[in-house]
């Protein structure tokens, strides 16, 4: 299953804070097309490419398997100076 | 009762073997069938690894807590088996270079990916520094 969100906080030493959902699943109907026609190229030249041990077309199968397996990935970054905190948190669902 | 110690008996009787040398055998045969029921319980515990966690917590009050997915760790691990075959030698230059003697083509090869995942899931680093900072990597 491929990330659907990625969410995104964030807190400064004045203690503004800003955070933000980013809605992958809007994103991935758009590339849907260009990545096809991508696919298409790298299977291409993956007849080409092979024997010499180049897989262009399995690197994007591999680099398709990464991103779905991002979905869980969490990363809570907290500062503090002169008992000032700040904070990045970074999350994807 | 199994064919093997069926087999060991009938030795015995037929005078094949001594009865001593048959207690060693199944004596063998005993702790050969415990190695394998630890096996399957090894393997139980590390495929049901989710995360490997990174957590720092300095003195000073900094704090870092990374969760990365063991299935994004095999799948990295997976892309790089796809390097190509004339990029290996460079790589294990440049790692020897570095002072690591390693032979990358042997690493990467498929079925040792789960053996380094498995490995990697007894992996437990506990780092408590002088000063009081503390650095964790684990599984969980």
């Amino acid at each position: 299953m491929i990330p659907m969100f990625i969410k995104i906080r964030m807190q400064n030493e004045e203690g503004k804070r800003f955070g933000f959902w980013l809605p992958l699943f809007l994103l991935w109907p758009i590339l849907l097309i260009p990545l096809l026609i991508l696919l298409l190229f790298a299977l291409i030249a993956e007849i080409f490419t092979a024997p010499r041990g180049i897989h262009p077309f399995l690197m994007l199968v591999g680099l398709g398997r990464l991103l779905a397996a991002m979905r869980g990935t969490y990363v809570d970054i907290r500062s503090t100076s002169n008992s000032k905190k700040s904070t990045v948190q970074f999350k994807i669902y | 009762m199994s064919e093997e110690r069926k087999r060991i008996l009938n030795m015995v009787a037929e005078g094949k073997i001594s009865v001593e040398e048959a207690e060693k055998l199944l004596n063998a045969l005993n702790s050969e069938s415990v190695n394998v029921v630890n096996l399957g319980k090894e393997k139980k515990t590390s495929a049901g690894l989710k995360y490997l966690r990174v957590v720092v917590d300095s003195k000073e009050g900094d704090n870092v807590n990374v969760r990365i997915p063991v299935a994004l760790l095999r799948a990295g691990l997976k892309l790089s088996a796809l390097i190509p075959p004339q990029a290996y030698q460079k790589i294990n230059e440049k790692m020897a270079e570095s002072g690591i003697e390693m032979d990358i083509n042997s690493l990467l090869k498929g079925g040792d990916i789960e053996q380094v995942i498995e490995t990697m899931g007894e992996l437990n680093v506990d780092v408590n520094s002088a000063q009081g900072d503390k650095v964790r990597v684990f599984f969980e």
